[in-house]
């Protein structure tokens, strides 16, 4: 070291620093080589991020601020609001459920009470004292129709007038405040058994009860028709129900293939489709004879040493 | 200065205590007395209810209910917890329709130690009712009840429901799983006013909905024909059954003596003789011996046979119900005429391998497949079986066993053009239709349309059935009359009485058969006792169904 150099290290009070040497490189570690993208790829820049977030001058502002309290206090009330609200749904549902059960068992009464209302044993006392009686075999016509009458019936129907549904309304406002309905007769009315012969599967089934009050027995007869079309016109089915209209049952729909329902026209209407389904009648003439010989009843059984079967 | 920092380091001191003693408490809460805390906690607030599944409701072919579960509950007394036991039954007696008396002893003197049943399945009113007396101790746990609104109908086929709310019988077992639902276990947290605050776990679930193919209508009058039939002859026993016999389904099936639906006991007692009820059919098994020579070309409808006064079999010689001298009748005679020698002639022509197969094809000896319980088999001996006199018996119905519903099905197959198909009587379950059973063909459509027209010589002038008409409807039929065995021989003064026929004769619609056990007022035969009752039937049932003539 020369005096010049040594004067220089004085005058700057630091002693010369030796010479520095390079820093050896990392020693190799085994395994895999890393890539150079993949350790690019890491968050490393993570924990700086935490950190420059607590120390960002904002929430150390918020921190030591007033606002801190408000926060932490409305978060507090937040908490015990919810668990108040929870609280409280679960009491409704809880609520709930009780009414649900309590509904249930209500809808079972009520339904159990429905159906002894409609129970078969019930409605047919009632039927009885009322006078109805189911139609024998007999008093079933069955009439032919051609395909294409339906859909001239809907095609013949007409609404009802206007004095046709006034007078339903004052019918069925009558019957409404009318007494229990008690028909001095109920007729069932025979068409002539002379039952059809099924041709090329159409048939059409006339049934026909009158019904009288001693109110209503001289207005006159309704007729509600109901005609019903298969699809494509194979078998077609037509009904006429005739009834007064005081007793209520002149009600009746029409309905046809392509989907047309009109009303009966009560006391004095009587609907084209009814027409136009009677008119279609086709009596025809297939005979039953009832033969009355007797069958093998009259003689005692004649049974063999070890039994016989005695002939029907 | 040094004052007030002393008191904060008092009160840190302070608080510091404080905080520790409640750690400590705490920690003795939460770890040594944690189990018993909770167990009270629970006891108090925490409560599991089981709520019993509605049974699924039985309905006919209309939607109609024929049995519906209506809730109900048992009322349940803890004797210890019950303070006055004579005022509790004072105020329970008039509610539960119970005397005083009675009620205060299962109160004071419980079947149970802690516990006794004061009535059961009371209405859901009546339950509403006990709750609001609040007496305690006494309790209600749900039970559902079922109903049967119209008491009589069908009972037998409708069958019942135990205590445990499990079928007994009929539809009832037959389908419980179906019917049966899942039960609700629910676990419900209430405050300290008993309200509920929480409610977890999975609620019950319905029974599905079983739909019947029988039409409550007609069932129902059924049912009063077979009543009055089996009262009018003072039978043992009387069953008619109405069927699609395209479909097999089962439009009506009515049993006598009649029993209430809402009796349990009694339902439990009664039996369905339409599939439970095993008898000698007698003639109405003519159709197999002349069904299976049909079909074989032994015969043909208008084949004479010579009739002798009486026919010679093993050791006896078998004679026809008529006494007559040599004649000659054609197949469907013997048929219209039902002559036991012919029919005996016509098996012979079988014989009894041919006879026992044939009546195997018509489905005797093996239960129908009926959708409903106890579908006996019948009995058909196997031919090793045979003694020389049953090829004389077997034709004529004599010597086989078979159910009212087996007959039924193997005239169904005549008239649906000669398939034999398992009858039904569920249509859909829980809006899921039932695949109709398979059917087997036993007859050829021709040999069956042979057979219908000489079926409906029976019912033409010369049958057996002549009387039996119905306007406008051509009617084909077998009238059947057998011997009852009694005590291992045949009786000469009970029968069983029968008829089995369809409509319109060669476009069958419906079937009906009406059977009557041991009829005791003189008249035996199925032509005067169980036709007029298939012919009521059958006049109700055509026009019900909308059956056009023919």
């Amino acid at each position: 070291m020369g005096p010049n150099a040594a004067g220089a290290a004085v005058r700057s009070g630091h002693a010369e620093a030796p010479p520095l040497r390079p820093p050896p490189p990392p020693r190799r570690v085994s395994g895999p080589s890393r890539h150079p993208r993949a350790a690019a790829s890491r968050p490393a820049a993570s924990p700086g991020l935490v950190v420059a977030l607590i120390d960002h001058p904002w929430l150390e502002r918020l921190v030591r601020g007033r606002a801190w309290i408000a926060i932490v206090a409305t978060a507090l009330l937040g908490i015990v609001a919810m668990q108040v609200a929870l609280l409280r749904l679960g009491s409704q549902i809880g609520n709930a459920t009780s009414a649900v059960n309590a509904l249930t068992a209500r809808n079972e009464t009520t339904r159990t009470e429905i159906a002894v209302l409609e129970s078969n044993r019930r409605l047919s006392a009632s039927s009885a004292t009322s006078g109805l009686v189911y139609p024998s075999p007999g008093a079933v016509t069955y009439l032919q129709v051609n395909p294409g009458d339906a859909a001239r019936a809907v095609r013949e129907m007409t609404p009802p007038s206007a004095a046709a549904i006034a007078a339903a309304a004052t019918a069925a406002h009558d019957l409404a405040s009318a007494a229990p309905l008690t028909p001095a007769a109920t007729t069932t009315t025979a068409a002539p058994s002379t039952p059809s012969t099924p041709s090329a599967g159409t048939t059409t089934a006339t049934t026909t009860i009158a019904a009288t009050t001693p109110s209503t027995a001289t207005t006159g007869a309704t007729t509600a028709t109901t005609a019903t079309t298969a699809a494509g016109g194979a078998a077609s089915t037509a009904s006429t129900t005739t009834g007064t209209a005081a007793s209520g049952t002149a009600a009746g729909t029409g309905t046809t293939a392509s989907g047309t329902t009109a009303g009966a026209t009560p006391s004095t209407g009587t609907t084209a489709g009814a027409t136009a389904a009677t008119t279609t009648t086709t009596p025809t003439t297939t005979t039953t004879t009832a033969a009355t010989s007797s069958g093998a009843a009259s003689t005692a059984a004649t049974t063999a040493a070890g039994g016989t079967t005695p002939a029907g | 200065m040094a004052i007030s920092q002393r008191r904060i380091g008092w009160l840190l001191g302070v608080f510091a205590l404080l905080l520790s003693l409640a750690a400590v408490r705490a920690l003795q809460l939460a770890t040594l007395s944690s189990g018993r805390l909770s167990s009270v906690a629970n006891a108090e607030h925490v409560t599991t209810v089981t709520t019993p599944a509605p049974r699924g409701s039985i309905v006919d072919a209309n939607g109609d209910l024929l049995a519906v579960t209506e809730a109900a509950d048992d009322v349940t007394a803890t004797p210890k917890q019950v303070l006055d036991p004579a005022a509790a039954a004072l105020a329970l007696s008039p509610l539960l329709h119970v005397p005083v008396a009675k009620l205060e002893a299962d109160i004071t003197n419980p079947i149970a130690p802690d516990w006794a049943r004061l009535a059961v399945q009371v209405p859901a009113a009546t339950a509403a009712a006990v709750a609001k007396l609040a007496i305690p101790g006494i309790a209600l746990s749900p039970d559902p009840r079922r109903i049967y609104p119209d008491d009589y109908l069908g009972a037998q086929v409708l069958g019942g429901v135990g205590t445990d709310g499990n079928g007994l019988s009929g539809i009832e077992l037959e389908y419980n799983r179906q019917l049966t639902g899942i039960a609700g276990h629910q676990t419900v947290v209430s405050d300290g006013q008993g309200q509920p605050i929480a409610v977890s776990g999975p609620t019950a679930v319905a029974g599905r909905t079983v739909h019947l193919t029988l039409y409550a209508a007609l069932q129902q009058y059924t049912d009063s024909v077979v009543a009055a039939t089996g009262e009018q002859f003072r039978a043992e026993h009387a069953t008619a059954i109405v069927l699609d016999p395209q479909t097999g389904a089962i439009l009506a099936m009515s049993n006598w003596p009649r029993v209430n639906a809402n009796d349990p006991a009694a339902v439990g007692l009664s039996e369905n003789y339409a599939v439970g009820l095993d008898y000698e059919p007698g003639s109405t098994f003519k159709i197999v011996a002349i069904g299976g020579a049909l079909s074989e070309g032994l015969i043909a409808p208008n084949t004479p046979f010579t009739i002798p006064p009486c026919i010679q079999v093993a050791n006896y010689c078998i004679q026809d119900s008529e006494v007559h001298g040599y004649e000659t009748l054609t197949t469907s005679q013997i048929l219209a005429r039902s002559s036991n020698i012919g029919a005996i002639k016509i098996g012979k022509l079988l014989g009894p391998g041919g006879m026992y197969d044939w009546m195997r094809r018509f489905g005797f000896g093996s239960p129908t497949g009926v959708d409903l319980p106890d579908d006996e088999p019948g009995r058909v001996l196997p031919v090793s079986q045979w003694s020389g006199s049953t090829i004389g018996n077997v034709p004529i119905g004599q010597g086989v066993d078979v159910t009212p519903l087996q007959v039924a099905t193997a005239y169904a197959a005549i008239a649906n053009g000669g398939l034999l198909r398992a009858p039904h009587i569920v249509s859909s379950i829980g809006g899921a239709p039932e695949r109709l059973p398979k059917a087997t063909r036993i007859l050829t459509p021709a040999v069956a349309a042979q057979l219908r027209r000489m079926l409906e010589g029976v019912t033409s002038a010369g049958g057996t059935a002549s009387e039996i008409q119905i306007p406008g409807y051509t009617l084909a039929g077998k009238t059947g009359t057998a011997n009852k065995v009694v005590d291992g021989t045949y009786s000469h003064t009970d029968y069983y009485a029968s008829f089995v026929g369809f409509a319109p004769a060669q476009n069958p619609q419906i079937e009906a058969i009406v059977m009557v056990d041991s009829p005791q007022t003189g008249e035996i035969y199925g032509t005067e006792v169980a036709a007029p009752a298939w012919q009521k039937i059958m006049d109700f049932a055509l026009p019900y169904l909308k059956i056009a003539p023919g």
